[in-house]
């Protein structure tokens, strides 16, 4: 859907109608990004004044100002088509007063409800392929529990070591975003041993060409070593795994984009469930994180899902990719004691 | 291109068994969270003197603040904070109970090869909820 319509009123007066959805979504954008910026300029300010408030009595602050983040997280998310958890932890770990053990729990918990709540509906138009999530998940989830043993351990010797790293991870999205160019339907070479014997294949009904589309995907055996990494990083550092899920079907395993993004979505629910249960037994697990978090990141991934037709989706991820930057380069400066 | 294992009904039982346990987990958090939230029920951790706790290492957390590990929230289901877990639980739950589910299928079909992948699942989600696994931490 164009941005704006324009009409040449004279030669020298162009007229641009914008289009609703450009209105309501532009001062977000513009105030979102403006946000980030002030926050990220004035991080000592700000740091300063999260000591304060965490001092005294106001406890309430945090989660109303949680909720409203999530739910911008939530609304960008959808629309730049990221999972929320990649969102999450960098930037509430840079910019709220609470350690980043709580936040990684809370961001696997989040992308483990986001993941619940999309699931149903892409499993039942067959769009999400549970041949294709099982084996997948399985492998990472088998290393997010490694990732998540590993990063509260990490966590546990020094919690700057964890921001470094998370900072480096996140600037590689960044990378992988940029670079990555997604395939509705990639070539796939068939005959791979253990895509037959897996049998991961399958159909669904594609609405835009009204007509049924087989699918298949090889190079599974790589696929799985790369959920296997996935899956460590899922557990250390409670991202979710969207961001990498969906390119390693799409690109590396060849499924069609649709069924990558919706396979992803719905197996993160598992690939997170393992490595949650372990921050819930250490007691990494703060309600008041969480549920607020949960609360905000999903209406706001409702919202931002009913505005998807109405918005540019390429603005609206530069915009992410430009805030996941500075959420990357805050995390890498905070575990450098900057 | 083999498509004899077509495994629609089981993805549609899947989807449903998802739906309907989500749903129950999210009704149960906000429910929880609301009696927490707004001091029906009193927490074991006072909400005014989390800013105490909410930063520190989650090993020092437990020092100090007494919260439980493991499955000791069970002790202390009369204070909201801890009422609460009762949906995070059936959330990070849910996905154990389907593959439940998805093993009597695959039994039922004799698919062996995801019966034995669905097990190893269930397996690891049993492991990691039973706190049995200690590394270094």
């Amino acid at each position: 859907m164009p941005l704006f319509l324009e009409f040449r009123a004279h030669p020298l007066i162009v007229i641009r109608r914008y289009s609703c959805g450009y209105i309501i979504m532009r001062p977000l954008i513009i105030i979102c990004q403006l946000a980030v910026i002030f926050l990220f300029c004035m991080m000592p300010t700000t740091t300063f004044a999260m000591d304060v408030v965490s001092e005294g009595t106001v406890w309430w602050i945090w989660p109303i100002l949680l909720f409203v983040l999530t739910f911008l997280i939530g609304v960008f998310g959808v629309m730049a088509g990221i999972g929320g958890g990649v969102l999450f932890v960098p930037l509430v770990s840079s910019f709220f007063p609470f350690h980043i053990d709580f936040v990684r729990g809370a961001g696997l918990l989040i992308a483990l409800g986001s993941s619940l709540a999309a699931a149903p509906n892409l499993l039942q138009k067959n769009l999400a392929s549970l041949k294709l999530a099982i084996p997948c998940a399985l492998v990472a989830s088998t290393f997010s529990i490694i990732g998540a043993f590993g990063g509260l351990w990490l966590s546990s010797i020094n919690s700057a070591y964890i921001h470094t790293s998370l900072g480096v991870l996140v600037l590689l999205v960044v990378a992988l975003m940029l670079a990555s160019k997604r395939t509705d339907y990639p070539q796939v070479q068939p005959g791979n041993f253990l895509t037959e014997a897996l049998q991961l294949n399958g159909i669904y009904f594609e609405p835009t060409q009204n007509r049924e589309i087989s699918w298949t995907v090889h190079r599974t055996g790589k696929g799985l070593v790369a959920f296997s990494v996935v899956g460590v990083l899922a557990g250390m550092f409670g991202l979710g795994a969207g961001w990498a899920n969906v390119p390693v079907l799409n690109l590396l395993m060849g499924a069609p984009l649709k069924v990558a993004v919706a396979t992803s979505s719905f197996s993160l629910s598992i690939t997170d469930t393992t490595a949650a249960w372990i921050y819930f037994n250490k007691g990494g697990v703060l309600p008041i994180i969480i549920i607020p978090s949960m609360a905000g990141i999903m209406l706001g991934a409702k919202i931002g899902s009913r505005l998807l037709s109405k918005v540019e989706p390429a603005l609206i991820r530069k915009m992410v990719i430009g805030v996941l930057l500075l959420a990357g380069l805050r995390s890498l400066l905070k575990g450098f004691g900057i | 291109m083999t498509q004899e294992f077509e495994n629609l009904e089981c993805q549609q039982g899947y989807a449903m068994l998802l739906k309907r346990i989500s749903n129950l987990g999210l009704v149960l958090l906000f429910l929880t969270f609301g009696l927490y939230i707004f001091g029906v029920l009193e927490p074991l951790i006072p909400l005014e003197k989390l800013p105490q706790y909410w930063n520190l290492p989650l090993n020092e957390y437990i020092e100090q603040s007494g919260a439980p590990i493991g499955w000791g929230w069970l002790n202390h289901l009369g204070n909201g904070d801890y009422l609460s877990f009762i949906g995070l639980i059936l959330l990070a739950a849910v996905d154990g109970i389907c593959y439940v589910f998805l093993f009597i299928f695959f039994t039922k079909k004799k698919k062996r090869l995801y019966m034995a992948l669905v097990s190893v699942e269930l397996f690891l989600i049993l492991l990691s909820a039973s706190n049995l696994m200690q590394f270094g931490h």
